[in-house]
């Protein structure tokens, strides 16, 4: 049995973990966050160019696998109008909210069904509504609901279909490179099969916008929706960051905040003698400066 | 990936979720990309500039609700240049963090964490009131809805750890951000700043500048179809990298000094000791330091002269509790 993970936001209180899985301990939930972090850091990604995108992800260390579903809550739970009563898709100032929304299981425990996207959306949605809409309206709270586990996806007959069991995908293991592949939809259902179905610690997200969205990703494999993409590469994550553009070489990292290289033709001023302790108001006139 | 120095200047703003901190660091980056007064900035990042100019360009064009950038999650740091034309003055660091790391965090909590050192490490604090809570006389909830009485408990711990002195006034900018919203005068809304929300930095030790910006007043019709015609949004950052300027300067003059005090003590002494201990080529090298430092010092405050023009304008200031009157002349 899975166990649910939300982090959003509520009409009036900012992102957070509105619940965590019962069985995590602050070792697991530091694991979730660093993920977690990274998926939510561009949270305007996920309605480029006027359309809600969804990021799927699965990630797994020696003991837990989590699978998550990053996006807007209007994807999830559908399109509420503006001012609607019970419109729990937008904060008290009207600005729409994205959520992490998943679930996290033993390893141990897990099936070889490999669930489809379809059924994890309906259960992650009725998950947020369960445990969201509960504490919309609160003020004050503080504290992230412990999950035991409850969420069965066994019970479905629907499962991911596709060729990829019988064509496994090849996962990059390394932490320090990321696998970067085309997002189509045959991608997608393979690599997620094979990364569900990995007996190792292994980490995928499918449907990032780009490859500079990757520098410092927990990621190590990853679907990317850029038509320009060559086909499948990995790429070395260190190497990738130090190639990150830098404009305005005319500093270095060792100059001074404040430059002393000014202009040194100009006409040099009397020598004076200045107080030491004077306030801002004092300061703030150049005058003073000159002629004290 | 940038990373600062010890001399890069910290600017940190603090202020509740939904307080406008990113809309505001939008709105000064977008002002000074174009400059004012030949003053301007630049993103060291070049995928920060694309990722502010095409958030910007989305606030400013679309008149949907999917023009607001959505709220922050996460503690982000920007890395900028200040220039004078072409010409760099200083480098400083943004930090724009999620706004609840103030008020719903518990200490232990990551975000929690990264804010009280970003606070500590500070140069100068930006903290950020919507005008939409100052439409009536500030009471208690208005101390909740802008976390004013979060914001006082960190204030104090900074003033408590870095000891703050009356003759070097730690400089912080209150900045009331959706001025469009409130609709009360000026002068109330500042009473209650001083005497409600934050009267601990009406005191010794802190310089405190007040200024009200505003994405747009048209805004206050509509959020969605107002224009976007932002006012004030850069005189709060100008403002924390001027005071970082005065204290360069005091620097220099301190320098100056005592370049000027080992001149006095080489001119006292008898002749043979000149001669012996070749006095005139070191009394030549003092002198040619001390021109040099000179003028640095002239040229900085012909910019400090210019700078101050730009941001000093339509706020008003207060150094250890006492209002000053700054009589500015915008140059034509």
């Amino acid at each position: 049995m899975w166990s649910g993970i939300i982090y959003t936001r509520t009409k009036n209180l900012d992102y957070r973990y509105i619940a965590i899985p019962k069985n995590f301990d602050s070792y697991q939930l530091l694991w979730l966050e660093t993920y977690v972090k990274f998926l939510l850091k561009k949270p305007d990604n996920l309605r480029e160019n006027g359309s809600d995108r969804r990021i799927w992800s699965i990630f797994k260390d020696e003991n837990y696998c989590v699978i998550g579903l990053t996006c807007m809550v209007r994807d999830l739970i559908g399109f509420i109008e503006l001012n609607h009563p019970n419109d729990y898709t937008r904060d008290y100032t009207q600005t729409p909210i994205y959520t992490f929304i998943g679930c996290s299981i033993k390893l141990k425990e897990m099936s070889s069904d490999v669930p489809d996207f379809n059924i994890l959306k309906d259960k992650f949605k009725n998950l947020y509504e369960e445990h969201v809409i509960p504490v919309w309206e609160e003020l004050f709270s503080t504290t992230s609901v412990s999950l035991s586990p409850n969420i069965n996806f066994l019970e479905e007959e629907k499962k991911l279909s596709c060729n990829a069991q019988n064509n496994k995908y090849d996962l990059n293991t390394d932490s320090n490179s990321v696998l970067i592949a085309p997002m189509t939809d045959e991608n997608n259902k393979g690599y997620w099969y094979s990364a569900y179905e990995f007996s190792e610690p292994i980490s995928l997200c499918l449907g990032f916008s780009s490859e500079k969205d990757l520098i410092n990703s927990p990621f190590m494999n990853c679907t990317i929706n850029d038509i320009n993409l060559e086909p499948t590469k990995t790429i070395d994550k260190n190497s990738y960051a130090s190639k990150s553009i830098v404009i305005n070489s005319q500093n270095s990292s060792n100059s001074s905040s404040i430059n002393e290289n000014f202009d040194k033709n100009k006409p040099d001023g009397d020598i004076v003698n200045f107080p030491s302790k004077k306030g801002f108001n004092y300061w703030i006139n150049p005058l003073n400066w000159r002629k004290h | 990936m940038h990373t600062s120095n010890d001399n890069t200047v910290r600017i940190t703003m603090l202020g509740g979720s939904r307080s406008g901190k990113t809309c505001f660091m939008m709105a000064m980056y977008s002002s000074m990309q174009t400059g004012i007064d030949g003053f301007n900035f630049t993103s060291k990042d070049a995928d920060a500039d694309i990722e502010f100019n095409t958030a910007w360009k989305k606030l400013v064009i679309r008149n949907d609700e999917d023009r607001w950038p959505l709220g922050t999650s996460e503690t982000s740091k920007y890395f900028f240049n200040f220039n004078y034309g072409d010409k760099l003055l200083s480098e400083f660091e943004w930090n724009d963090y999620r706004g609840d790391a103030l008020t719903i965090g518990k200490a232990t909590d990551e975000s929690v964490k990264d804010l009280f050192q970003i606070i500590d490490r500070s140069s100068c604090l930006l903290i950020c009131v919507s005008g939409e809570h100052l439409n009536v006389k500030a009471d208690e909830e208005t101390r909740v809805l802008t976390d004013s009485t979060r914001i006082n408990f960190l204030l104090n711990q900074f003033a408590i750890n870095h000891g703050l002195k009356q003759e070097d006034p730690f400089p912080v900018a209150i900045v009331l951000t959706k001025y469009d919203l409130c609709t009360r005068n000026k002068e109330e809304v500042l009473k209650d700043i001083k005497q409600v929300l934050f009267p601990n930095l009406f005191r010794e030790g802190w310089l405190v500048m007040v200024c009200s910006t505003t994405l747009g007043m048209d805004l206050a019709r509509s959020k969605v179809l107002g224009r976007i015609s932002p006012l004030g949004s850069h005189q709060p950052v100008i403002f924390a990298l001027f005071t970082q300027f005065i204290k360069k300067q005091k620097t220099y003059v301190s320098e100056i000094s005592l370049l000027e005090k080992k001149q006095d003590e080489i001119k006292s002494k008898n002749w043979l000791w000149k001669v012996w201990n070749r006095a005139d080529t070191k009394k030549l090298d003092l002198v040619f330091k001390s021109r040099d430092m000179s003028i640095n010092l002239d040229i900085m405050s012909e910019r400090l002269e210019k700078l101050k023009a730009s941001f000093l304008q339509e706020s008003t200031f207060f150094e250890n509790g006492n209002e000053l009157n700054l009589d500015i002349k915008k140059e034509p």
